[in-house]
């Protein structure tokens, strides 16, 4: 078991930062409710089978003699046109959502990350034509080219995650970039070459985790943007498909019952809400914890 | 025969928007096996560039080598290929030592894994032997508590401690050659004093050679064999450094002598003033020097043996 007992020892200090982190997010209030509520959405979103009153609800099985049912003590979110129990269907939600945010965030992280340090790091030639393909991208408004892409490869979930990355990847890349122009300047990469480090290597091992604050800041940021885009892109056909409890796709739904069943729309547009808020929230926690002049102590 | 370090007639210029400027003049520059040689000059007199050309760093494309050879050990330096010097030359035969501890560290990671990583890369070493040569080297360079110094950041180090972590570091991989570049800028009088003892008796234990560039003679005088004065880019002054800082054949040397506060009752020489106007032709340092005449203008005076081994660029220097 040595090498258990060594391998924790040279995780201590990244734990030690963790807790800190941990620590800082936990001391506000709105934080620490945040943090709460994202714990407490990832637990739905692990154990939906279980907590769902209705699992079978969820997809397919449906029940026409309860359609459109009120909000009850059966019911708690009532039921849709296909008597389909709601919270079921929401807290199934749930697991989509946070699955295709993290992807897609994940998806973008890759291409623009890795990009943003090459472009950044090596200058020049490389730079220029990442920069500049970049820019075509940023150039349209960010939503229109989901939308496009998602019309171009087909409505499915899949390919509304895929759309959302390519549309959010040069954001990433710019700001790794612009860390990393300045930090190719200090005096470690310097050293680094000094001592024989090959350019590569000093880029994404001296540069890079260098540049990584800003971007977990905005990722986190962006988790709460992207179950948004998600969610658009259901309402307009181009993401999840029916019978997907996708949120989006349930307000779509909805739309054509909203005036006599105003739980339909209702509660998957709290769910899309409170998710958007609480991952904004602690996007701007990290930041603060990250940023140690608008730290509060 | 051959020295062991030697640059000849080595002409660098940096690019700027009025055409290349020459930044670098150095006819002939010697440095033997296990020796320390002493470069000064103020600020700007191209130190920092003759390092950088030496490990084949000078930034590109700004600056240029118009000409000039770098011999070490029998190899011309100037004529390996970048991959070359990454894979055989910078951290396994050259080093260097840069000014400013405080920002040489990655901040982002612990000191261990910044001298393992080294290791690593040139040696070889994986897991536990790499720790165990990691630990050796932090003694080498006289830190104590080096289990805890392992673990810790940069920023958890003082000034002197994290110099000490990048000597060990610089050294880590077996290079001969070490250039420092002032080493002790930024560092307090007692901790440069610890450093400048350290950088000597390493030199002696591990029988490597030093090209020590500092902007203080007195510094120098310590434990350099040799010195050289540079002013603008080009050698005014060479010898042993005793001779060269007890009997300075050049004016400019003798005023970075005297710049050097002693005590109370000297009077202070700022040779930092121009004094003249600039000549277009001539001595470089004509505008600033005290004692300049009429004919230094006409011809630029050509560093020359004037007693023994001590060389001097000054038409006044031999006549005094």
């Amino acid at each position: 078991m040595k090498w258990l007992s060594d391998y924790y020892k040279t995780l201590q200090p990244s734990i030690r930062e963790f807790r800190l982190s941990f620590y800082l997010l936990n001391r506000n209030a709105l934080q620490r409710i945040s943090l709460i509520v994202i714990g407490l959405l990832v637990l739905i979103a692990i154990f939906a089978p279980w907590i769902a009153p209705f699992p079978s609800h969820a997809i397919s099985e449906t029940n026409p003699q309860d359609k459109l049912l009120p909000p009850s003590s059966r019911y708690w979110f009532g039921t849709d046109e296909l008597g389909r129990d709601l919270l079921s269907r929401v807290i199934f939600g749930t697991r989509i959502s946070l699955q295709t945010a993290l992807i897609a965030v994940g998806l973008a992280l890759l291409i623009g990350v890795p990009l943003g340090a090459i472009a950044g790091g090596l200058g020049g030639a490389a730079d220029e034509i990442i920069m500049r393909i970049t820019d075509v991208f940023l150039s349209f408004p960010p939503l229109l080219l989901a939308i496009a892409i998602a019309a171009f490869l087909g409505p499915s979930l899949q390919n509304a995650m895929l759309a959302i990355a390519i549309s959010w990847w040069p954001w990433y890349t710019r700001i790794i970039r612009g860390q990393a122009v300045s930090i190719r300047e200090r005096q470690f990469v310097r050293a680094a070459l000094a001592i024989g480090t090959p350019m590569p290597r000093i880029i994404f091992r001296h540069i890079l985790p260098n540049t990584m604050a800003p971007v977990i800041v905005q990722a986190s940021m962006d988790i709460g943007g992207v179950i948004l885009t998600v969610a658009a892109l259901s309402f307009l056909g181009l993401g999840a498909q029916p019978p997907t409890p996708e949120w989006g796709l349930l307000i779509s739904t909805s739309r054509t019952y909203f005036l006599n069943a105003w739980w339909y729309s209702t509660f998957p547009g709290i769910a899309i809400f409170l998710t958007v808020l609480v991952f904004n929230l602690i996007g701007d926690g990290i930041r603060e914890v990250l940023d140690p002049r608008t730290r509060k102590f | 025969m051959a020295a062991y370090f030697e640059i000849k007639n080595l002409s660098v210029g940096f690019r700027t928007f009025e055409g290349i400027r020459p930044v670098l003049n150095i006819e002939h520059l010697a440095i033997e096996r296990g020796e320390t040689y002493g470069l000064v000059g103020e600020s700007g007199a191209g130190k920092t560039v003759l390092a950088l050309t030496i490990l084949g760093l000078l930034p590109k494309p700004a600056g240029i080598i118009h000409s000039g050879e770098i011999w070490l050990d029998g190899e011309d330096l100037l004529k390996k290929s970048e991959h070359e010097m990454a894979s055989t030359y910078r951290g396994k035969r050259l080093a260097m030592i840069f000014q400013d501890p405080m920002s040489t560290l990655n901040p982002v990671f612990t000191v261990g894994q910044q001298i393992a990583r080294v290791i690593e890369q040139h040696q070889g070493l994986k897991g536990a032997a790499c720790t165990r040569r990691a630990l050796e080297l932090l003694e080498m360079v006289k830190l104590s508590d080096t289990q805890s110094v392992l673990k810790k950041y940069p920023h958890e180090l003082s000034g002197g401690q994290r110099q000490r972590v990048i000597i060990a570091i610089a050294l880590s991989c077996g290079a001969e050659f070490l250039i420092a570049d002032e080493p002790t800028r930024n560092l307090d009088v007692t901790i440069q004093a610890g450093v400048l003892k350290l950088i000597g008796e390493l030199q002696k234990e591990l029988k490597i050679s030093v090209l020590f560039i500092a902007n203080n003679v007195g510094l120098v005088n310590v434990f350099c064999k040799n010195v050289g004065i540079l002013y603008r880019g080009k050698l005014v002054e060479e010898g042993p450094s005793s001779m060269v800082t007890r009997q300075p054949l050049h004016p400019y040397t003798e005023t970075l002598i005297s710049a050097i506060p002693r005590n109370k009752s000297e009077k202070l020489k700022f040779a930092s003033l121009v004094i003249k106007p600039e000549a277009e032709k001539g001595c470089p340092f004509y505008s600033r020097c005290p004692i300049g005449e009429e004919g230094c203008t006409l011809r630029e005076p050509m560093l020359e043996r004037l007693d023994g081994e001590h060389k001097a660029a000054c038409f006044l220097a031999g006549r005094r």
